[in-house]
């Protein structure tokens, strides 16, 4: 029963679990960074004493940092577990379309949300001012 | 964890029985008539799956959506809120995740060179850290409720008091861990001894479903171990945490102002988080509850709202994947896999990873705000 014209490309144990401790290690370097790194007052002049002498508030980085770490574990996923990397191109261009119309998606969403926030506002204190006069 | 050891796989049939219905190398009995072969069956087989997974994702933008347009708003509501969440128990779920991931992408590799054992012990590890992942939920949703905290008209949660309600999921918790845990070692011993007596598809299935019983079970025992109710901590000695949850029962009700109130909750929580020591001091004003003015603004409930409708939904796909799984164990014991034909167990691997994939991104956005 052997195909010879076709074969399906057979992970190795050894590239499988390294991958999942690569995704444990990956989970626990985020809640160690969220738990353990003061980002709204980060020690910058332990590492740059040349440039900086007081700490920084860094906490913009908290979102970039969260979901590049995400990210990167969500590719490990794909590309190996899900076997991507050996699969035909397509489905991989699928997944990716997904992906791109989802950030089209939120980004049109939070654009128009943007936009109408005044009047949200608006209409929050008129009611608020209703029922406290 | 899973056992898949407590379950004795008979092998009473060799690997290559199932060829035996009728000639392979002509027409294999997987083979769907509308298909030339095996490979575009599978290719096409494939494609679908890999639809439906981009389906998926775009169901889910929805409620990122949603997230992302109310974080933006409020980003101070989000940072109080997910005070309430056990940071701990989201990273053990989040491995025990991952590790099922592994699981099933082993399973997968076992079905590409016909091993159908592995398949099984692969598929009922999997189903085991499903129902693990399902108690260590069962334990975050139901503390939740006992304390208050739901979604919208469901949050009754102040700060400090303890919510009476005629109906305590705590009450009923250890009986259900109990008998989760007696009742899966039964089961799944009945499925052991089935599928030693010669019917592998009836053993592999009661004994799939013994070990889902009874990881929910020892999910629910773990959870229990890192969050237990401030109740359990007092009996047995505790500290810190109900402290913390005690002080400033007295303030005056009702600032009228929404964003005093919201201070004041970022305070108490603030003060939660530091302990017993530095608590007393902090929290003079006191948090009393979303008042019928902050329940115009976003608030509390409302994060809970894309809380439990995200997990919750997470959740659902769990189940349905259990679903999946399960049939395909159903399948392998029966003998319907071999190195030629294992689409199902593809197709619900690449389910069971997007379901990994969906998690790996809310753990961080619910469990890690900052």
């Amino acid at each position: 029963m052997s195909h010879d014209a076709h074969t399906h490309h057979i992970s190795s144990p050894a590239l499988l679990w390294a991958t999942f401790f690569a995704l444990v290690a990956l989970t626990i370097l985020t809640v160690a960074v969220a738990s353990y790194v003061p980002l709204d007052n980060f020690p910058v002049q332990v590492f740059l004493p040349m440039v900086f002498d007081t700490p920084m508030n860094l906490s913009w980085l908290d979102m970039p940092i969260t979901l590049t770490i995400a990210t990167m574990k969500a590719l490990l996923v794909a590309v190996i577990f899900m076997h991507l990397q050996h699969d035909k191109l397509f489905n991989a261009v699928l997944l990716i379309g997904a992906v791109l119309f989802m950030v089209l998606f939120i980004g049109m969403v939070v654009l128009d949300s943007q936009q109408y926030e005044p009047e949200v506002l608006d209409y929050q204190y008129d009611k608020q001012t209703a029922l406290n006069p | 964890m899973a056992d898949a050891a407590t379950i004795d796989s008979p092998e009473t049939e060799p690997q290559t029985a199932d060829h035996g219905h009728g000639d392979h190398h002509d027409h294999h009995p997987a083979l769907e008539h509308h298909f030339e072969d095996l490979d575009q069956q599978f290719d096409a087989g494939k494609l679908g799956m890999w639809l439906f997974l981009a389906q998926e994702v775009l169901f889910f933008s929805g409620l990122f959506a949603a997230y992302t347009v109310y974080r933006w708003a409020n980003p101070e509501v989000f940072v109080d809120a997910h005070h309430h969440l056990n940071t701990t128990l989201g990273a053990i779920n989040t491995i025990v995740l991952l590790a099922s991931s592994l699981a099933i992408a082993w399973g997968v590799r076992a079905a590409m060179r016909g091993d159908r054992y592995t398949i099984l012990t692969t598929h009922v590890f999997t189903l085991g850290c499903a129902a693990v992942f399902m108690g260590v939920k069962t334990i975050e949703y139901t503390h939740k409720w006992d304390e208050g905290i739901g979604a919208g008209d469901f949050y009754k949660f102040l700060e400090g008091h303890h919510l009476v309600a005629d109906w305590m999921f705590s009450d009923y918790m250890p009986g259900l861990t109990i008998s989760s845990l007696g009742l899966g070692v039964l089961v799944s011993l009945i499925g052991a001894a089935w599928a030693a007596a010669g019917s592998p598809v009836k053993g592999w299935v009661t004994g799939s479903i013994g070990v889902s019983i009874l990881s929910l079970g020892l999910g629910i025992v773990i959870a229990k171990c890192i969050m237990p109710t401030p109740l359990e901590m007092e009996m047995a000695g505790g500290h810190g945490a109900h402290a913390a949850h005690d002080e400033g029962h007295a303030a005056e009700p009702a600032h009228g102002d929404a964003a005093n109130a919201d201070e004041a909750h970022a305070e108490a929580a603030h003060a939660a988080e530091e302990g017993p020591a530095e608590g007393e001091a902090a929290a003079e004003e006191e948090y009393t509850g979303p008042t019928a003015a902050e329940r115009m603004s976003f608030s509390g409930p409302n994060f809970f709202g894309i809380y439990f409708i995200m997990t919750g939904v997470h959740a659902v796909h769990i189940i349905a994947g259990m679903i999946a799984i399960l049939w395909v164990i159903a399948k392998a014991a029966d003998g319907q896999f071999d190195a030629d034909y294992f689409l199902p167990v593809e197709n619900v691997g690449l389910y069971w990873h997007l379901v990994d994939l969906v998690w790996i991104y809310l753990f961080p956005l619910l469990y890690l705000i900052h």
